[in-house]
């Protein structure tokens, strides 16, 4: 590297050393005229507001220009005085005058031998003395009257400070050459440190609004703070929902410092939690002493997660602390009000784009549930204004009507695409609520053949729209909404199919187990026929003939036989054609029919029945059927009373809603548990005296009436079946005999 | 012929009684048993004697009564009368494969053959 000398202040004209020497015997005193007597111009420190410190020390400037060595001389002690970074430069000589601010403000003594400018140069940061340097030589050879330059000198302690230095050049030769230079040297390092938060800030700012998740705009800002202060470590801590805990959920460490972590909850971090939340910004250059540590536990907390120095920012909203973000290091540190002013800056922009973020996703999470809802319910909206014919759709429209692919689909185009079969109803219909009412709504489902060919089921709901702010036809528009129902259309079909086919099914099983109950019913009066038939076959051919035993048994063999026919017909009008002939009738009546049928074919017997049947109660049943039920559940009773003292069957009814509950209660023993489960089902039937139809085959034909039969008690105290059957509409119809 | 005592036992009496007299006039001495539990407590069987059987009875049906007697070591023959002729093949295996089955309503010629064996 080539020498000091050499290098300095390159002359861009010859220099010549007699210039130099004729310089030095020039002296001050030697000013032409022109340059020393007046008022000097001093350019731009002129300009500059005449309170300010550069415009005093103007004033100083000007007396140098015009002083003598020995005025130059007490001006100066008057400057040195005053704590203003003054100096004072005789070029040829290479020695430079400066006031002792300058010299505190980097850190040298008088007798430091930097005082020339040579050597002073040298403690420029490399970075920034070309440009300093063209400053100057505009002043120094270029005629140029003052020059302003910032850049950084080395400290005595190896620093780095930032100086503003404004230089004039006050005596100059003959040939314009500046002789001699004066100016003023500030500390901008205050100045620089903020200029580099702002670029630091800008930076941030702009990487936390191009980020989403509040997770990871929390996590630039901790890193990147972080590493601006050389820290290590930030923290980010959210209140707890009950207020008293502080939940740390985003670290940033510099170093290998633990992290601050989990729940602050205990009793010790609740100490230094209280810390945070009721001191507003906590500010601690060392731990170790701060007063505010003087609670147990808590300076032992801090060293023990190695943190020496503590900034931490309280995060509020609505009035109330919800977070707190703080910076530790692990050594006392000096916190400069820059860097708690720029970490109050970080913490409340994150706090702010945290918010706002949580309300933009929010948002956005409302919108995609809007657009999934609208998607998934397959609705599709569709705008007109009726004047311009412009129109607007939905996202979803054309893929709820099946044509993914269309473009701006014109009502006309729309109705080329519905079915035939529904085209000129919809054509017909559409408008009619609009122009009839003005505001009607139109209502109605329509097929559509997509794209794809398929029929798809429509529902639209149209409505006519007047702005109540622009009235008038100018600005109507018709709103239409439409879903895609054709889900919904085939599962109606299905389930009227799947109904139909119950229906017959339920039809089949009811046939079958009545076909299953009625060969048992049927084969015991068959059975008993063909015994007599046999019997007097048998006694056809014996010698004893007896004629009073031939018509006994006859008798007997006509009668089960004509009760098998009984069986039969009471059930065929079922059985046929599974028609129900219903007539409205009193259900007294009923009873009382029954009753003389189950009377009149077994004879009285010792017991009480009573019919307790409102008399101007109607049921719309099938006489028939219910006829015989009544008889099947009455005679089980009778049988089950048989031979007991006080023997009682009570037949009541009440109304019930739309049903009437017909009752048929014996006080006779009941029933087993499971008997009386099984009371219902084929084959398993009490057995009844004769002729009788089965349990199962009364509750198919009651259940045929629309009504229902069941067993309503089988206790000790006997058994009460109750058979619902529907109320008639018509009180007052007459009974249509069969 | 044996003249055989056979025990009937049915509780629908019409059957049971009319049954009775076809078996007197067949030569035999019937016995008429409406309740199978009384049946079953009461009646002491002789070895020639036999038993008509109805499957289809309240409380006790005939497969009770047939596992009763066959556990008190009666060996005796027995007619199963059914008026459902599936009901036998459900208890197919555990009767005897000689058991007559009888689905009602029989001939006096098939009630012949099945008393007389």
């Amino acid at each position: 590297m080539p020498s000091w000398p050499q290098l300095c202040w390159p002359h861009r004209r010859a220099a010549p050393m007699f210039r130099r020497r004729e310089m030095d015997t020039i002296g001050f005193a030697a000013l032409p005229p022109g340059q020393s007597g007046d008022a000097p111009d001093v350019g731009f420190i002129n300009r500059l507001p005449p309170d300010s410190l550069t415009a005093q020390f103007a004033s100083h400037v000007r007396n140098l220009q015009v002083g003598a060595r020995r005025e130059r001389d007490e001006m100066r002690r008057a400057l040195d005085s005053i704590g203003i970074g003054f100096w004072d430069w005789d070029i040829p000589s290479l020695q430079v005058w400066y006031s002792s601010h300058v010299r505190e403000l980097l850190g040298y003594e008088a007798g430091d031998p930097v005082w020339q400018s040579n050597i002073f140069r040298g403690l420029v940061h490399p970075e920034d003395l070309p440009r300093t340097e063209a400053e100057q030589n505009g002043v120094l050879y270029d005629g140029k009257d003052d020059y302003r330059a910032e850049f950084r000198i080395r400290h005595k302690n190896g620093r780095w400070v930032w100086i503003e230095a404004i230089g004039r050049a006050v005596v100059r030769a003959e040939d314009g050459t500046t002789l001699r230079m004066a100016g003023m040297f500030t500390g901008i390092d205050q100045r620089k440190q903020e200029q580099a938060d702002a670029a630091f800030t800008t930076d941030l700012w702009r990487a936390m609004l191009r980020e989403k998740d509040p997770e990871e705009i929390k996590r630039i800002a901790v890193r990147a703070l972080g590493t601006y202060l050389g820290v290590d470590r930030i923290s980010y801590a959210r209140l707890s929902e009950d207020g008293d805990s502080l939940i740390f959920d985003q670290n940033w460490t510099g170093s290998d410092v633990p992290a601050f972590t989990g729940n602050w909850q205990s009793s010790i971090f609740r100490t230094a939690t209280k810390l945070f939340l009721e001191g507003g910004e906590v500010v601690v250059r060392d731990v170790g002493t701060d007063s505010r540590m003087d609670v147990p536990g808590v300076r032992e907390r801090f060293e023990q997660l190695r943190s020496a120095a503590i900034i931490a920012i309280p995060l509020v909203r609505d009035g109330a602390v919800k977070a707190i973000f703080v910076v530790t290091h692990s050594t006392p540190r000096n916190w400069q009000d820059h860097e708690v002013a720029l970490v109050r800056r970080v913490a409340s922009r994150l706090w702010d784009s945290v918010l706002r973020a949580r309300a933009e996703e929010a948002s956005r999470s409302d919108k995609a549930l809007l657009e999934l809802a609208s998607t998934m319910s397959k609705i599709g909206a569709r705008q007109r204004n009726l004047t311009t014919g412009e129109i607007t759709t939905s996202d979803n429209f054309y893929n709820v009507i099946g044509h993914p692919d269309a473009v701006d689909m014109s009502a006309e185009e729309y109705l080329a695409h519905v079915h035939p079969e529904d085209r000129e109803t919809l054509r017909r219909d559409f408008m009619r609520p609009m122009r009839e009412r003005g505001d009607g709504v139109f209502t109605g489902e329509h097929r559509i053949i997509t794209a794809d060919e398929q029929i798809r089921h429509i529902a639209l709901m149209a409505q006519y729209h007047v702005p109540r702010s622009e009235p008038g036809e100018r600005h109507a528009y018709s709103i239409a909404i439409m879903q895609d129902v054709t889900e919904q259309r085939e599962r109606d079909l299905a389930a009227k199919e799947a109904q139909l086919k119950l229906l017959k099914h339920s039809r089949l099983s009811a046939m079958g187990m009545m076909a299953s109950t009625l060969a048992h019913e049927l084969n015991q009066p068959l059975t008993v026929a063909a015994n007599y038939l046999a019997l007097l076959e048998a006694l056809s051919d014996s010698a004893g003939f007896d004629r009073n035993h031939l018509k006994t048994y006859t008798q007997r063999a006509t009668d089960k036989v004509l009760e098998a026919g009984e069986i039969i017909r009471r059930i065929r009008s079922f059985t046929v054609d599974g028609s129900v002939k219903t007539a409205p009738l009193l259900l007294r009546d009923l009873v009382y029919r029954a009753l003389s049928a189950l009377f009149g074919s077994m004879g009285t017997r010792e017991m009480s029945i009573i019919n307790a049947v409102p008399r101007k109660m109607r049921v719309q049943v099938d006489a028939v059927m219910i006829e015989n039920t009544i008889i099947n559940i009455v005679r089980n009773a009778v049988e089950a009373l048989a031979g007991r003292p006080g023997a009682q069957i009570r037949i009541s009814a009440r109304t019930d809603g739309h049903m009437a509950a017909l009752r048929i209660a014996d006080n006779g023993p009941g029933m087993t548990d499971e008997i009386a489960a099984n009371v219902f089902s084929p084959f398993v039937t009490a057995k009844a005296n004769g002729n009788g139809l089965g349990l199962p085959l009364c509750r198919t034909m009651v259940e045929a009436n629309g009504g229902k039969l069941t067993l309503e008690s089988h206790g000790a105290d006997g058994t009460a079946f109750c058979i619902c059957l529907p109320l008639a509409d018509t009180p007052d119809t007459e009974v249509g005999e069969d | 012929m044996d003249r055989r005592t056979v025990h009937i036992v049915d509780d629908d009496q019409d059957v049971a009684d009319s049954l009775a007299l076809l078996v007197h006039s067949m030569g035999h001495d019937p016995v008429v048993w409406y309740d199978p539990q009384d049946f079953l407590t009461q009646v002491t069987l002789g070895e020639a004697d036999m038993v008509l059987l109805d499957i289809r009875m309240p409380v006790l049906s005939g497969w009770d009564v047939m596992r009763a007697l066959r556990a008190r070591g009666y060996q005796n023959d027995i007619v199963y009368m059914t008026g459902h002729g599936s009901e036998a093949y459900l208890h197919q295996g555990e009767i005897a494969a000689r058991a007559n089955i009888l689905p009602k309503p029989f001939s006096s010629v098939d009630l012949r053959a099945a008393i007389t064996g």
